[in-house]
C-alpha cells in the first residue's frame, strides 16, 4: 500500500483508491480527471509540508499533502 | 436582440476570444483569467449580437461561488445560444461540460481553442469529426492570435432558429423513468428544459437545488433523489448519484475522443516546466515571490512611477492651475466661481490625479502577474503559510489583486471554495494597501521621512499583510475550527502576455480611479471647500470659524491620543470613508494648499513625524472605502458581516496608532 503523499518528485504512479473526505475536493479531482487508473506524475513538493504539485493528462494541479496521503496509489 | 453565452473551462481563453470578437466591455469589475462575474459584449459590427462572458468552470455543478455565477446565469437568462470554447489540449475535460451544455437544447457552437498548444504537445483534434460526433459546428481557432476568431463571428450570426441540437443521453433504465417523473413536477414553461433541470437535481446542483427551492418545487422532489442514489449505489460500482452521472458521461466522451483526437507521442521538457523548477523550487519559491513583489514596488514608488506623477503635478501647478486662473478671470467669473474651481475643484481632484501614473503602473504590473499565469505558483508557495493562518494559500490572490483595489480583490475571494475561508478572504482583503491608499503615504512618507520615503511606505503594506493574517488566526480560533481546509488550484502553462490584453485590462481597472476622481472626489472636494467657506456666522468666513472646522472639532478629542486630535485630520478622515484618497484632497482644500509644495509645509507644521505615522497606520487599517464595504455587503450577503468589517477595522486602527504613538512617545520619538 502506497499513497501519494510519500512519492518523489518524478515520480509516476497509477491512482488505485481516491478516500479523500472533503466532498468538493473529490469532485474538483474528479472534474479533472483524477480518477482510478488514471497516471500521475509528482513534479514538485513544497517544502515544510506545503502542498503537491503534479501532473496527470497535461494538466498540472496542487493540491495539499495530507490530501494526498488520501490518495492510495501504486508506482508505474 | 440576441444573446449568446460564452462557457467553457478556466482558463481555456473565454476572455481572449470575447475580447477579440466583441468591441469593448459594458459591465467591468472584473480580472481577466478568473472571471468572477458575467461580462456583456457587444459582437463587433453586429449590434444586434450580445456576447455573454462568463467564468470558467469544470462541470455545471458548481463547487466554487464563481461557478455558481454560470449556472445561475443559464437558469435565469434565456439566451439565444451556447458558445461553448472548448480547449483541444484538453479535450476529456473540455468535454464534460460541453456534454451538459448540450442537454440544454439549445443552439450552440463549439470554438476549438488552442489547436497550437495541443500540436506542440502531439495532439491532432479532428474538428470535422467532432462535429460530426456533437452535431454542432465546430470552428477551430487560435484565440490568442485571433486565427479563426472572424470564423467563429459568423458562425454566431448563423447561429439560431431551427438548428437546435439533437444531442440526448440515455442515463440508463434506473434513472431515466425518475428523470420524466422530475420533469412532471418542474414543468415546461421555465428558460432551460425540465429534463436539464432534473438531471442536475438529481446530481446534487446546489444552484439548481436553490433555483427549485425559490419556486416551491424543491419540498415535492426530496425524497427521490435519496431512493434513486441508493438504488444505484447498489446496482452500479459507484458511491454516490452525481458518480454515477459522471461515469456515463466519461464513456461517452472517452468513445468520442478516441474517434476525434490522434495523439503523436511526442512528449518533452516544455518552458513551463522550466520555469517552474525555478518559480516553485522547494527553496527558491519564496524568495523569487519575495524579489518579484520588492520589485513591483520599487517600479511604481522609486524608479518610474514617482518620476512621472512628480512631472504631472509640476504641470498641473505651474501651468493648469493658473492657466485656469486666468481663464475665469478673463471670462468676467465671480470670486466665488474661481474660488470654488481653483481652491475646491483643482485642489481637490488635482491632488488625486497626479497619482494617476503610480496607479496604472501599479495595476499594469498585477495584470502581467495574472495573465503570465504566476498568480496560481504564488498560490502553492503561499499555501504552506497561509494554512497556518487558518486560510489557503488561493487567499493570496484576492491580496495581491486587492494591492490594486480592494473590490475586485474582494470579488476574486469566489474562487475560494471553503465558505469560511472564502468569508475571512473578504473581510481581510480590505487591510490590503490599495492605491487609493498611496496618495496619502506619498504626500505623508514624503514630508517627513523623504529620505527613507520607500521604507515607510513598504513597512506600511508590511503590515496590512501581518495585520490580516494574525486576524486570520484569531477569527479562526474564535470561530472554532474544525481544521480541515481545503487547497486545489490548476497550475496555468505559462503564456507571455499580449500588449493589448496587458493594456486592456490595466485601463480596464485604472479608468475607475479616474472615474471616481470625476464623481467621489469631485464632488467631495465642493463639499469639503463649501463647508470651509461657510460659517455659523456667514459665508467667507476664516476657516478655523467655518462649518468644516466645528465638525472636525467634534470628533477630534477622540484623536488626540493617537497623535493627530486636530479638526483638520478629523475631517479628512470622515470624508476619507468615501475614498481614501479623499483624505489627501480635503488636506490640500482645508489647508488652502493650491499645491503640493504648500500642503507640504501646511502638513509639516500641524503633524509630527511620529503623528504623521500614527497617521499613516490608521489609514491604512481604518474602515474598508465606501465601494469596498458595498461589495463586502454583496458578497457575503449578510448586513452583520458587513458592520462587522466596517467595526474590526476601526478597532485595530485605532489600537494600532494608539500603539505606534504612545510607544513611539515613550521611546523618544515624539519630539
Amino acid at each position: 500500500m502506497m499513497f501519494l503523499n510519500e512519492l518523489k518528485p518524478g515520480m509516476k504512479a497509477k491512482v488505485k483508491e481516491i478516500c479523500i473526505e472533503n466532498e468538493m475536493l473529490c469532485r474538483r479531482l474528479m472534474d479533472m480527471g483524477i480518477a482510478e487508473d488514471a497516471e500521475i506524475l509528482i513534479t514538485c513538493k513544497a517544502p515544510l509540508g506545503g502542498p503537491v504539485a503534479l501532473e496527470c493528462a497535461n494538466q498540472s494541479i496542487c493540491i495539499r499533502r495530507n490530501d494526498a496521503a488520501c490518495i492510495q496509489v501504486e508506482r508505474v | 436582440m440576441k444573446q449568446t453565452a460564452l462557457v467553457g473551462n478556466p482558463n481555456c481563453g473565454k476572455t481572449t476570444l470575447f475580447n477579440s470578437i466583441t468591441g469593448s466591455y459594458e459591465y467591468v469589475g472584473n480580472w481577466p483569467g478568473v472571471t468572477v462575474e458575467k461580462k456583456v459584449g457587444v459582437l463587433s459590427g453586429v449590434s444586434e449580437e450580445q456576447i455573454i462572458d462568463l467564468p470558467g468552470l469544470y462541470s455545471i455543478n458548481p463547487v466554487s461561488a464563481d461557478e455558481a455565477v454560470v449556472t445561475n446565469c443559464l437558469l435565469e437568462v434565456p439566451v439565444d445560444g451556447i458558445l461553448n470554447i472548448v480547449d483541444a489540449a484538453q479535450l476529456n475535460r473540455s468535454l464534460y461540460v460541453t456534454l451538459q451544455l448540450l442537454e440544454l437544447q439549445k443552439p450552440m457552437l463549439i470554438a476549438l481553442n488552442m489547436i497550437d498548444v495541443a500540436r506542440n504537445r502531439g495532439i491532432k483534434v479532428d474538428a470535422v469529426k467532432l462535429a460530426e460526433q456533437l452535431n454542432i459546428p465546430v470552428t477551430p481557432i487560435i484565440a490568442r492570435s485571433g486565427e479563426g476568431c472572424n470564423d467563429v463571428k459568423t458562425e454566431i450570426t448563423r447561429l439560431g432558429g431551427e438548428t437546435k441540437p439533437s444531442f440526448f443521453i440515455d442515463y440508463g433504465p434506473l434513472v431515466e423513468p425518475m428523470i420524466l417523473q422530475i420533469e412532471k413536477i418542474v414543468g415546461d414553461e421555465h428558460t432551460v428544459p425540465a429534463r436539464w433541470i432534473a438531471i442536475q437535481y438529481l446530481e446534487g446542483n446546489a444552484a439548481v437545488e436553490s433555483w427549485l427551492t425559490v419556486r416551491g418545487l424543491l419540498d415535492q422532489l426530496n425524497g427521490h433523489r435519496i431512493t434513486l442514489e441508493e438504488q444505484i449505489i447498489e446496482i452500479q460500482s459507484v458511491k454516490s448519484l452525481s458518480q454515477y452521472f459522471r461515469m456515463v458521461r466519461s464513456v461517452l466522451i472517452s468513445d468520442m475522443v478516441q474517434v476525434v483526437e490522434q495523439r503523436v507521442n511526442a512528449r518533452m521538457v516544455t518552458r513551463t516546466q522550466q520555469l517552474d523548477r525555478i518559480v516553485t523550487h522547494p527553496l527558491l519559491g519564496a524568495p523569487v515571490f519575495l524579489i518579484f513583489m520588492f520589485l513591483i514596488f520599487k517600479v511604481t514608488f522609486d524608479w518610474v512611477g514617482t518620476p512621472l506623477s512628480d512631472v504631472l503635478s509640476i504641470w498641473l501647478d505651474q501651468d493648469v492651475s493658473p492657466w485656469m486662473n486666468q481663464f475665469l478671470i478673463s471670462q468676467g467669473a465671480s470670486d466665488f466661481i474661481i474660488a470654488v474651481i481653483t481652491n475646491g475643484i483643482i485642489s481637490g481632484v488635482g491632488g488625486v490625479l497626479v497619482f494617476v501614473p503610480q496607479i496604472f503602473l501599479l495595476f499594469m504590473m498585477i495584470s502581467f502577474i495574472e495573465d503570465s499565469g504566476y498568480m496560481a505558483r504564488v498560490a502553492f508557495v503561499m499555501d504552506r503559510i497561509m494554512q497556518l493562518f487558518g486560510l489557503n494559500g488561493k487567499a493570496f490572490i484576492p491580496m495581491i489583486i486587492g494591492f490594486g483595489c480592494n473590490v475586485p480583490g474582494v470579488m476574486a475571494a469566489r474562487t475560494i471554495e471553503q465558505p469560511r475561508e472564502r468569508l475571512f478572504t473578504i473581510l481581510l482583503t480590505p487591510l490590503m494597501s490599495c492605491s487609493a491608499r498611496l496618495p496619502v503615504y506619498s504626500l505623508f512618507a514624503g514630508t517627513f521621512f523623504a529620505a527613507n520615503q520607500s521604507m515607510v511606505v513598504f513597512s506600511l503594506y508590511l503590515l496590512g499583510i501581518i495585520v490580516a493574517l494574525v486576524l486570520a488566526k484569531v477569527f479562526s480560533l474564535f470561530a472554532g475550527v474544525s481544521g480541515t481546509g481545503m487547497f486545489f488550484i490548476e497550475l496555468p502553462p505559462y503564456r507571455v502576455p499580449q500588449w493589448k490584453t496587458l493594456w486592456r485590462s490595466t485601463w480596464e481597472k485604472g479608468k475607475g480611479f479616474v472615474r471616481k476622481a470625476g464623481t467621489f472626489i469631485f464632488g467631495g472636494s465642493v463639499l469639503i471647500w463649501l463647508l470651509s467657506y461657510l460659517g455659523p456666522t456667514g459665508a467667507h468666513v476664516q476657516m478655523n470659524e467655518s462649518l468644516l472646522a466645528i465638525i472636525g472639532g467634534w470628533i477630534a478629542p477622540v484623536f488626540a491620543p493617537i497623535g493627530f486630535g486636530t479638526w483638520q485630520a478629523g475631517v479628512a478622515l470622515i470624508t476619507g470613508f468615501l475614498a481614501k484618497e479623499v483624505v489627501v484632497s480635503t488636506m490640500n482644500i482645508i489647508y488652502a494648499a493650491p499645491d503640493a509644495g504648500t500642503l507640504a509645509t501646511a502638513i509639516g507644521q500641524a503633524f509630527t513625524p511620529l503623528s504623521a505615522y500614527s497617521f499613516m497606520v490608521f489609514v491604512l487599517l481604518y474602515v474598508p472605502c465606501l465601494a469596498t464595504v458595498a461589495v463586502i455587503r454583496k458578497e457575503t450577503g449578510s448586513t452583520k458581516w458587513t458592520w462587522f468589517s466596517v467595526g474590526y477595522a476601526l478597532v485595530i486602527a485605532y489600537i494600532l496608532a494608539l500603539v505606534v504613538y504612545q510607544g513611539g512617545k515613550l521611546l523618544g520619538f515624539g519630539v
